[in-house]
């Protein structure tokens, strides 16, 4: 399998330049990046779920150019997702079988079928699993198997698993590296994508780093150290694009103590003092957001508890608003805006008291008011009553920060404020913040986008598989220092999956 | 201009498709009848408004949910359940019934069943047992006595000084002397429906008192959809499928299987009016109704439009999640739309019972879907968030032009139905294509 010169562009952004990959048979070879470096859109090229701009593919001598993911599957690249693709409600053997059935005079082949499903789990070392068992009874690793298994059904020589060990127990990791190595020594190519170096020296031969949509090298893993490896990954220059707003650190606002969620996160601690920018820096799926909605008490508590100067509000997310609390959320479509809306009703929704009399609403003073917030961050739109969803995502994203600076809030929650929005307008969120903790406010930055953590922070602090590893002042830490804490587990020996499985903590909610 | 030509375009395109509507049906008739022509005349207009006014106070309240992001598909049961706990109340003359412990009909019939007992009894020379049921059935004539003797003394106070001596109010007043004279006389037997039963009044309070009775039960029904969406996380649609035929079920428990027919005395006169095709004052031009819905349409738009509740409503429905995350109490928020949305199927109960003088369990049956369809007609999403009173009016007006125009052009209930029906599709893919044309 080799791809040339893929591009693939979004709009303005470019997703993909001129990408170069290499798979033989028999290998496994780890495709690494940061998130948003342009792997996943990378692999639904190659399965057949996006169509490449332009580049060439080639599979085993022929080209290749997939028209969807049925002919990819058909051509014989099977892509195995983060989150499984099963139908709980079938049966192990007809999802093995799902979408290229036996078929004998119209009609269903059974034998014919469960014949391959057993062949296939067979081959990976799981024959004992009944064919009839429904899918949606079986552990998250068995269900993998079940993926890997129809892969294997429909003849693939080329499999692509997309980090397969973020939601596996440690014991099921082990059996699914077993099973990748016998499909090696079977002579399939497997592309393996993961964040985890450690998991990367264990299984994988080779390697290739991905970075702002290009390939930055390929090599051996065994020859190449891991500082080299998260050297390639982040290496990008910092650029002057974080406007410093001079800012001066003062007293504690917030006590986080011990504040565990449903799953994530896990026994957090930390305190924030106003003016202080405190980033959170972790991979997806280390309970960055669950930690800040946790916060918000938009996800409710396990144990641990939250101070907000001085005060313990009770855990709904009403009482953290009045007690001075503001979020903005990482999904402005999903969660953070009622884009059907218009400016106004979505700027003053957490705040219409100043506008209101006896519950009803002075819609005149409100539009006032929005018309100058409108102004202050330079909202482009014909008017406070134009829906939001006719704006750009930029714009977008202006509306919803204005919507916490319009509560007035002592404290702000920004879970990845800059995602998807242009530079210029990036810039201008960076000032904000800035000025925001020069004003005495206390601000949680939680960001993919490790330059701007690193350049806008005054502390920072990385998560990894929900537990806070590390609090540190920015100039302390390094982009290799943060990445390493990231995605290697030596600040944690225990696996916290395996711990939920073991013993779950009662589950209770606190009134903190 | 741009945004001042969109925000009358709100407005005008649901009185535009109305008067298309209209005018079509106007047109064909006269083109057909000539001179005949009845469709465009005060007396028919009249009348569609007030066949429609229950549908509208409805369809505010099936806004008011669809616009949160739910739907109802128990408004109709609900609505029927209103009508007969109304009727029942008016039949029962609850307001007698609360001061007495009893009202005449029912001890009539407890007297009834009773002396027959008695009389079998005596048939059978059953000495013992009708020892036993003499001094029984001897207080259940007193007892009932007593109870005409007050309805006697109330209907002398209500009798007007310049009541005609053979006027209704006479009439009763011979009638209930003569009923008290027989129920004294020991073996008089007793009719199984005496006859001057048609002839006692309600209490003056009962009326009063039936209307609460019909209003809770609406806003009951509501608020136990509301509590079932909120607590259980039940979606909108199945759990008020549950209650649909929930509520069908209490309503033929109310009306015994069949259906509550209050006497024409018993029904107030002024309700008669709400339902009138012709306004007692000339000027009003449509029925009191008709002028209670469009008070109600006032009320909800501004509610919607000018209150923190209302915008909730719409954050609720644009999307759950913001509504959320700006701390907006969403449970709170839902369990108030739906009982609000009951009070006004318990309002409209009045008005439906008003048309009909009986409340009949069944009469609701897919009412709901006529609701819903005024609301898509009018522009509202099913997906939530938006959703307009005007447009909500618009589309019942057109439903109850449809059928009227229908009627009079001669086409069959079955062609009406299928131009309804497509009336719906045409009107939300027209609302697609517009929001696909300027996103």
């Amino acid at each position: 399998m080799k791809m040339e010169g893929v591009c693939k562009r979004f709009g303005a952004t470019h997703a993909l330049r001129d990408v170069a990959l290499e798979v033989r048979a028999g290998e496994i070879l780890a495709l690494i990046g940061e998130n948003g470096a342009g792997k996943s859109t990378l692999m639904k090229i190659l399965s057949g779920a996006l169509a490449a701009d332009s580049g060439k593919m080639m599979l085993t001598g022929h080209n290749y150019s997939p028209s969807g993911a049925h002919h990819a599957r058909v051509a014989g690249v099977a892509m195995i997702y983060q989150e499984l693709n099963l139908a709980p409600d079938l049966s192990v053997e007809d999802n093995i079988l799902l979408g290229q059935e036996c078929r004998q005079f119209g009609l269903l082949d059974r034998g014919a079928g469960r014949r391959i499903a057993k062949q296939a789990l067979a081959r990976l070392g799981h024959e004992r699993l009944a064919p009839q068992t429904f899918v949606g009874t079986l552990s998250v690793g068995m269900q993998q198997v079940v993926e890997i298994a129809r892969a294997l059904a429909s003849d693939a020589k080329v499999l692509i698993l997309d980090e397969p060990t973020s939601s596996l127990a440690r014991y099921d990791v082990d059996r699914l590296f077993d099973v990748l190595r016998t499909l090696r020594d079977n002579g399939l190519a497997i592309i393996y994508i993961s964040h985890f170096l450690e998991e990367i020296r264990r299984i994988c031969d080779r390697y290739t780093v991905l970075r702002d949509g290009r390939t930055i090298g390929s090599g051996s893993v065994r020859e190449t150290s891991d500082a080299q490896i998260i050297s390639m990954m982040v290496g990008r220059e910092i650029a002057q694009l974080f406007p410093k707003v001079p800012h001066k650190v003062g007293e504690p606002i917030v006590h986080v103590e011990n504040l565990c969620g449903r799953q994530l996160p896990v026994d957090v601690s930390f305190e924030l003092r106003r003016g202080e920018i405190l980033g959170i820096a972790g991979l997806v799926g280390a309970g960055r957001t669950e930690l800040i909605r946790t916060m918000f008490a938009l996800d409710s508590v396990r144990s641990g508890g939250i101070r907000i100067a001085g005060s313990r509000p009770p855990p709904s997310t009403r009482a953290r608003i009045r007690a001075g609390m503001g979020m903005v959320s990482e999904d402005r479509k999903r969660e953070g805006l009622a884009l059907s809306r218009s400016i106004a009703d979505n700027i003053t929704y957490n705040r219409m008291a100043p506008y209101t009399r006896a519950g009803f609403i002075n819609l005149r003073r409100r539009d006032a008011a929005a018309r100058e917030w409108m102004k202050r961050m330079a909202v482009k739109a014909s008017g406070p009553d134009q829906p939001v969803d006719q704006l750009s995502g930029g714009t977008q994203q202006k509306v919803a920060i204005a919507r916490v600076l319009h509560q007035d809030a002592d404290v702000l929650l920004f879970d990845e404020p800059t995602r998807g929005i242009d530079v210029g307008t990036k810039a201008e969120i960076y000032r904000l913040i800035g000025e925001l903790a020069a004003a005495g406010k206390a601000v949680i930055f939680v960001s993919s986008y490790l330059p701007e953590l690193l350049a806008m922070c005054d502390t920072l602090g990385v998560m990894s598989r929900g537990r806070l590893v590390a609090v540190r002042p920015v100039q302390d830490w390094t982009v290799e220092a943060v990445m390493a804490c990231a995605i290697t587990n030596d600040a944690i020996e225990t696996d916290t999956l395996e711990i939920r499985k073991t013993s779950p903590p009662p589950l209770k909610e606190t009134t903190t | 201009m741009i945004g001042w030509l969109k925000s009358i375009s709100g407005v005008l395109g649901p009185l535009l498709a109305v008067t298309a509507v209209v005018a079509f049906f106007a047109l064909v008739d006269l083109a057909l009848h000539g001179d005949n022509a009845t469709f465009w005349s005060k007396q028919n207009l009249q009348s569609i408004s007030v066949q429609n006014a229950y549908v509208a106070i409805c369809a505010l309240g099936m806004l008011l949910i669809i616009i949160s992001g739910g739907i109802d598909l128990s408004a109709g049961a609900a609505l029927a359940l209103s009508a007969t706990v109304f009727a029942w109340g008016l039949r029962e003359d609850v307001a007698f019934l609360v001061a007495h412990g009893k009202n005449v009909a029912g001890a009539a019939t407890a007297l009834k069943s009773a002396d027959d007992q008695l009389r079998s009894a005596r048939d059978a020379n059953d000495v013992d047992r009708t020892k036993r049921l003499l001094p029984e059935v001897a207080r259940l004539r007193g007892e009932l006595a007593e109870l005409l003797q007050a309805k006697l003394s109330q209907l002398r106070s209500q009798l007007a000084p310049g009541d005609e001596p053979g006027g209704a109010g006479q009439r009763g007043i011979a009638e209930i002397k003569q009923a008290i004279l027989d129920v004294e006389i020991e073996n008089q037997p007793i009719a199984a429906n005496p006859a001057w039963l048609r002839f006692l009044p309600n209490s003056p309070a009962t009326a009063w008192l039936a209307i609460v009775m019909c209003v809770a039960t609406g806003v009951g029904c509501g608020l136990l959809n509301g509590i079932l969406i909120v607590t259980l996380r039940v979606v909108p649609f199945i759990a008020t499928l549950g209650t649909m035929t929930f509520f069908l079920g209490l309503a033929m428990i109310v009306a015994d299987e069949t259906s509550v027919r209050p006497s024409a005395l018993q029904i107030p006169s002024w309700l008669g009016e709400v339902a009138a095709v012709r306004p007692d004052p000339e000027w009003l031009l449509v029925s009191k109704g008709v002028w209670l819905a469009l008070l109600l349409a006032a009320l909800v738009a501004i509610l919607l439009r000018y209150s923190v509740f209302g915008r909730h409503v719409f954050a609720l429905g644009s999307n759950e999640a913001t509504a959320s995350l700006c701390g907006i109490n969403v449970p709170l928020v839902k369990i108030c739309v739906y009982a609000l949305a009951g009070l006004l199927v318990g309002i409209a109960a009045v008005c439906f019972f008003a048309r009909l003088n009986s409340g009949n369990p069944t009469a609701g049956t897919g009412l709901e879907l006529k609701f819903i369809a005024a609301v898509v007609i009018g522009g509202g999403s099913l997906s939530g968030g938006r959703g307009t009173v005007l447009g909500t009016l618009a589309g019942t007006v057109i439903m109850g032009v449809i059928a009227s125009g229908g009627t009079l052009l001669d086409l069959s209930n079955p062609t009406q139905y299928i131009a309804l029906g497509v009336i719906v599709i045409v009107a939300v893919a027209i609302d697609q294509l517009r929001k696909t044309r300027n996103p």
